[in-house]
């Protein structure tokens, strides 16, 4: 009986343990550097009425604006966060078949705290890169977007956050 | 019986384990010389005692008549519920048999209640572990949650026609610097997203923020 306890006891701690691991996200930035936070948003014009992913909390504010205002439908396709170290391109597969990649180039200091130099690159093999430099220096969870791809009616909007 | 009360007591706590240091070291030195204090020890660590106290408490019991009120409480819920009788019975006789066993060897219950106490020990070391998991997994995950805020538009966008120019686009408070743009045969146009009353509410750094906009071919997915 007691063996049988003590069993259900690791059943329960073990589950508990992997539930909030799947609950968490890919790749928790903190001890192991600064990670850049890759959001893959498709933004569509409906008829059929406006509705935000209700994981975009901030963008109802942006939707009245340019170039957001174009558009009434926003999905999230994918969220993921890759580790940045300096010189090495962090790379994520975007659903158009062209590749993001994100390079941090340094990490100047700024009189509020750490800011990041990041170099962004979209290519697709065998074609003219979409976007053959872009680069952009940021504070440490300040958002920028990159738009303006073609996809399926609509158009897709990348959101790249820095996490420290 | 030539040991007297009070180190019969001690034998007691010695055979319990209660017992340490110099008290210890002085009993057993007496049990080691003398012959009917270490028969009494080994008795009290032994099974007798369980089967001399099960018989004792069953001397007493009936003695006192507790058979009798026994009978007297089986016979009024008999009286109330005729089903209820059978389960009734069962239980005082699983009660008994249990009570009976459980009496039957001290060493055997010290055995199980130091292996409850192991198992309970290793219980409450596993789920803190898990509960400290969990809350270590929270904290870490919380705060890719936390989305920088950004404001309303409120000035005009940015326009740049010529793509591969460089071009350095700093907002207010320190935000998003655009430092070069390279997008050929494309046309590319920056959204700067300057401080509005809103977002110097929710972000009070007075950062901003960009969307760098780059035409696709017009056919292209």
């Amino acid at each position: 009986m007691t063996l049988r306890l003590f069993a259900a006891l690791v059943v329960f701690a073990v589950s508990t343990a992997l539930t909030d691991a799947g609950a968490a996200p890919a790749f928790a930035a903190g001890p192991h550097g600064p990670a850049i936070e890759i959001t893959i948003i498709h933004a569509l014009q409906s008829d059929g009425g406006a509705s935000i992913d209700p994981r975009l909390r901030d963008l109802p504010q942006l939707t009245r604006d340019q170039p957001f205002v174009r558009y009434n439908v926003y999905r999230v396709l994918g969220r993921q966060a890759l580790p940045l170290d300096v010189g090495k391109p962090a790379t994520s597969d975007l659903p158009n078949g062209r590749v993001l990649a994100v390079t941090l180039v340094d990490e100047p200091k700024g009189a509020q705290g750490p800011r990041y130099h990041v170099r962004a690159e979209i290519g697709e093999p065998g074609k003219q890169a979409f976007l053959k430099l872009l680069e952009v220096t940021a504070s440490g969870n300040e958002p920028f977007f990159v738009g303006g791809q073609s996809y399926q009616g609509g158009t897709l909007f990348l959101e790249l956050v820095v996490r420290p | 019986m030539s040991v007297s009360h009070e180190t019969l007591l001690e034998l007691m706590s010695l055979a319990d384990g209660e017992l340490e240091g110099p008290d210890k070291e002085r009993l057993e030195r007496f049990v080691a010389s003398d012959d009917e204090a270490r028969r009494l020890l080994a008795t009290l660590r032994g099974d007798e005692v369980g089967a001399w106290l099960a018989e004792a408490m069953d001397r007493h019991a009936a003695g006192a008549g507790a058979d009798g009120v026994a009978d007297a409480v089986m016979a009024a819920v008999a009286a109330a519920s005729p089903a209820s009788v059978a389960a009734a019975s069962n239980g005082a006789a699983n009660a008994t048999a249990a009570a009976r066993a459980g009496g039957a060897s001290l060493a055997q219950a010290r055995a199980r209640r130091s292996r409850l106490q192991v198992v309970a020990s290793a219980g409450a070391a596993v789920l803190a572990l898990a509960a400290g998991v969990a809350l270590t997994m929270r904290a870490g995950s919380a705060h890719l949650d936390e989305h920088a805020p950004v404001a309303s538009v409120v000035a005009p966008p940015v326009d740049v026609e010529a793509p591969s120019s460089a071009m350095a686009q700093q907002g207010a408070g320190g935000g998003v610097e655009v430092n070069e743009i390279d997008a050929p045969s494309r046309g590319v146009s920056v959204f700067e997203i300057p401080v509005g009353a809103a977002a110097a509410v929710a972000k009070p750094s007075g950062a901003s923020s960009v969307v760098i906009w780059v035409d696709d071919d017009p056919g292209s997915k």
